[in-house]
């Protein structure tokens, strides 16, 4: 073991320990700004971990057998916390709001919210660090195990239907996914006679001597697992009752952090189908799955009607695109629509919570006139959905044209028109639908700001530093970022 | 090992199907912590006949966690919810035990996955393919729990057929994961019944008044 490399690792998981342990005993009502604090510490410490693994080339640091930290799960990490801070220091505005409001909730349910939330952040911690693919699967189970809480804090009957209809699907994907674990250990052992290994590394030098058929049957169940819970199509029945009923800070801690858990696992088990020459296999696989979900997902965003399930099919739709990136192989686009997806959602279901409580409702047909009430969160709104659509200048826009490269550059014509065309509708869409939030008339009795949001900047300031991260990543990333995307692996 | 093997897998595969056909759920329960510990004390059994002592400690932990103190807090859910039968299924159950009856019987006729998996595991993919059977066929939330474990333990007989066990790390993180599924599952329904005075998930959009 290597003690200053293990003491690095160490120190990622000890402030989110502390904040978990401060959600339990430290008084309510300071809850959100002692959470925030140690979040915002924690970006720091991030940083100071993660970004030499990002920029420099040295191999990954291996601190304990099964615990690896490469660039990728560094940039997941970092990524990670940024997301969670922002969604951290939101909530407290919004909690605050609902103690004032006439059904305050619950003190335990504002406790419980921030314990699953770190316990949330730690199991992403888990998976990205994870160089094992049994580590990988307790790590992603866990994280399901964990959000269920955030899912059902509202204790309403919609919300006990999404929380149940969550745990199970995604527990019997995840139950698949250990299938396709056990398979891929059995196929190891034909390359590692007398034990077999687990080990990501050592199934990516062994793959090539693996069976195929055993490998490919192993990778079905993997992906049907880590599938369903990254929510493509068709597997994908829990995502829009999830992230609608859950409490706005909850859905933005599932599709902004939580998300992408299951894509990189799907990333990492991907890496080794690759390593075994079975890249045709991911692309008959995965390529489709996700240019279906991306289309299945534009479909439903035209159609919609409720902001939140507006916001988990966009989710979709991005999921649906970082699924076409793994199975080009393309782990640079990825990473970058991964993180300017993560950023830019969350910032958008950090202004959802604003506007379920300035409007009382979620249906769209009733958000009406936002730039009258609150000017700047309209601008922001339609800032974000711009970003979140793979609108220059932001970041996405780069990734999505990355991607649709790829696809154009791997010979996928069929994959990259529908992908583009999903895109598009997607696109206008979210535009429509963005413009009828901001513009006309506000509802009778909405007109003005209620008096609970007085702080108006520092109310917006979370979602206008996530966006700010997306545009940077759009404009100008220094030559530095690039090279780093360029060199990821799986 | 091998007869023992093949003949405990048979009957983990019949014990499915005569769940899949009850409806009284404590005899569900029973039927299902039989045939986890069966699991349990094979494991065991392997594990000492090849010297795994990762296998022979997963074998306790799941007889001892799986097999007698989860049928025991579902039991205890049962009666706390009120729930002796098992009311609700999607299809009448000699139409389920005939879907299961072909699905199992194609498995073993045809065997898809000649090349990839040996044919000691046939058993396990039954129980895979039962429980999933039994979760998706019923609407009562603790039989989804039960359906959902059923089809773990199919699982867990797979890992106990390959010739070398699963890491004991990853095995008892695993196990741990599932007990507190089943633990949050069985809050869930608790919260479920509260609200709406019962568990039948189909019917979840009408809460109480």
């Amino acid at each position: 073991m290597n003690i200053p490399q293990a003491l690095h690792v160490l120190a990622l998981g000890l402030l989110p320990l502390i904040a978990g342990a401060a959600a339990v005993k430290v008084r309510v009502d300071m809850l959100a700004r002692v959470t925030a604090r140690m979040l915002w510490l924690q970006c720091v410490v991030a940083s100071y971990v993660c970004i030499p693994v990002i920029f420099e080339h040295h191999a990954p640091v291996h601190p304990w057998p099964g615990i690896a930290l490469d660039p990728t799960a560094a940039i997941f990490i970092l990524l990670t916390t940024i997301v969670t801070a922002a969604v951290v220091e939101h909530s407290s505005g919004y909690f605050a709001r609902e103690l004032l409001g006439g059904t305050p909730p619950n003190p335990r349910v504002i406790r419980e919210f921030y314990l699953c939330t770190m316990a949330v952040m730690l199991c992403m911690y888990g998976i990205a660090i994870a160089d094992n693919l049994g580590y990988l699967w307790i790590a992603v189970e866990a994280s399901t195990l964990a959000s269920a809480p955030l899912v059902y804090s509202t204790r309403s009957g919609p919300s006990l239907e999404a929380a149940w209809k969550y745990l199970i699907i995604c527990s019997v994907g995840i139950a698949f996914a250990f299938f396709g674990t056990a398979l891929v250990f059995a196929a190891s052992q034909h390359a590692l006679p007398q034990v077999g290994s687990l080990s990501l590394a050592v199934l990516t030098r062994t793959a090539a001597q693996m069976p195929p058929a055993l490998l490919r049957f192993g990778y079905v169940f993997l992906l049907l697992g880590y599938g369903t819970k990254a929510g493509l199509f068709p597997l994908q029945f829990w995502q829009p009752d999830a992230y609608s009923e859950s409490p706005a800070p909850g859905a933005a801690m599932l599709a902004g952090a939580l998300g992408n858990g299951a894509m990189l696992a799907l990333l990492r088990v991907s890496g080794i189908m690759l390593a075994a020459g079975q890249g045709s296999f991911v692309r008959v696989t995965l390529l489709p799955m996700g240019v279906l979900t991306t289309a299945v997902a534009a479909l439903f965003l035209v159609r919609q009607r409720d902001a939140g399930r507006m916001l988990a099919y966009s989710s979709m739709e991005n999921m649906g695109i970082m699924a076409v990136a793994i199975s080009l192989g393309s782990v640079g686009g990825f990473c970058l629509q991964a993180i300017c997806h993560s950023v830019t959602k969350t910032a958008l279901f950090l202004l959802y919570v604003d506007t379920k409580q300035i409007y009382g409702t979620t249906r769209l047909e009733r958000l009406r006139g936002l730039i009258t009430i609150s000017p700047v969160r309209a601008v922001v709104l339609l800032a974000g959905i711009a970003a979140v659509a793979g609108t220059p200048p932001f970041g996405s826009f780069l990734s999505e044209w990355h991607i649709l490269a790829a696809s154009v550059a791997a010979h996928e014509p069929i994959a990259a028109g529908v992908l583009l065309v999903s895109i598009t509708c997607g696109f206008i869409a979210l535009s429509i639908h963005a413009c009828g939030i901001v513009f006309g008339d506000p509802p009778a009795g909405r007109e003005i700001l209620p008096q609970q949001f007085a702080r108006r900047w520092r109310g917006v300031a979370a979602p206008i530093l996530l966006l700010l991260i997306a545009l940077w990543f759009g404009i100008l990333v220094p030559t530095s970022v690039v090279s780093a995307f360029a060199r990821l692996s799986p | 090992m091998n007869t023992l093997d093949s003949l405990l897998g048979n009957l983990l595969l019949i014990s499915g199907m005569w769940m899949v056909g009850l409806s009284a759920i404590s005899t569900k329960l029973t039927l299902y912590a039989l045939q986890t510990v069966a699991v349990g004390v094979l494991a065991i059994l392997v594990g000492i006949a090849h010297h795994e002592t990762a296998l022979i400690m997963a074998g306790a932990g799941v007889l001892v966690l799986k097999g007698i103190a989860a049928p025991l807090y579902l039991s205890y859910l049962t009666h706390v919810v009120g729930c002796r039968k098992d009311v609700g299924s999607l299809l009448a159950s000699p139409l389920l035990l005939l879907v299961c009856a072909a699905a199992v019987g194609g498995l073993y006729l045809f065997h898809p996955f000649r090349a990839s998996v040996p044919p000691g595991a046939l058993p396990a993919i039954g129980v895979i393919l039962v429980g999933m059977i039994l979760m998706v066929s019923r609407r009562l939330a603790i039989s989804q729990i039960i359906g959902f474990l059923v089809l773990e333990n199919g699982m867990f007989y797979f890992t106990v057929t390959i010739p070398h066990s699963l890491p004991l790390l990853v095995e008892l993180g695993v196990l741990l994961d599932i007990m507190a599924g089943t633990m949050i599952a069985g809050v869930l329904t608790f919260q479920i019944s509260d609200s709406f005075e019962h568990i039948d998930i189909l019917r979840l959009n009408h809460p109480r008044k």
